[in-house]
């Protein structure tokens, strides 16, 4: 035992991103339109397409990160992706973690634990 | 054995757990998982980290 480290999970990764939105059954699309409340509609360089009647915008931001918006009114958003995007981010770091060891040669073992958090472990390092 | 934990909760938060390295051996096998996954919150360095690698003595003694 060494360190811990805690990290903010940020999407940079658009491969990862598509990967976690394939987990989770949703469509990931460029350069359109995002659905809001009443007939508000925002045009975004990608858009996660929900089941519900509201929908995921995603822009780059200066500092290369995907920033998310949506409508989390009526919790229709909440429902899908989780409180504050929680589903999404998580699974997001999940496939990303997975592919940045898997390109290093590294092994990947994914679990499920109780508390509804998902474990990694990467071996030889 | 070396084994590196991701733990990702429910809410998309990524705790790097770095296991059984000596030194800082630990950082170098984290480092590029803690540059592409976001935005640093915390670091904790355990005893382990503080540990010297281990040096060969050499000791001569004159009769």
């Amino acid at each position: 035992m060494s360190h811990f480290t805690t990290i903010r999970t940020q999407i940079r990764d658009l491969q990862a991103l598509r990967e976690a939105c394939a987990e989770l059954n949703l469509e990931l699309l460029q350069n359109t339109d995002a659905r809001g409340y009443g007939s508000n509609h925002q045009h975004a360089e990608f858009v996660i397409r929900l089941k519900g009647p509201y929908d995921i915008a995603l822009n780059r931001q200066p500092d290369g990160t995907y920033g998310l918006t949506t409508d989390w009114w009526d919790g229709h958003v909440e429902k899908e992706v989780g409180g504050n995007y929680g589903r999404l981010l998580q699974l997001y770091a999940v496939h990303k973690t997975a592919r940045e060891a898997r390109s290093r040669g590294l092994s990947v073992q994914r679990a499920q634990r109780n508390d509804g958090s998902i474990k990694l472990v990467i071996g030889g390092v | 054995m070396r084994t590196v934990e991701v733990i990702v909760t429910s809410s998309g938060e990524v705790i790097i757990n770095a296991t059984g390295f000596a030194g800082s051996d630990c950082e170098k096998a984290t480092a590029f998982l803690e540059m592409a996954l976001g935005k640093l919150a915390a670091k904790e360095r355990k005893p382990e980290f503080y540990q010297r690698r281990r040096r060969t003595h050499q000791q001569k003694i004159g009769l």
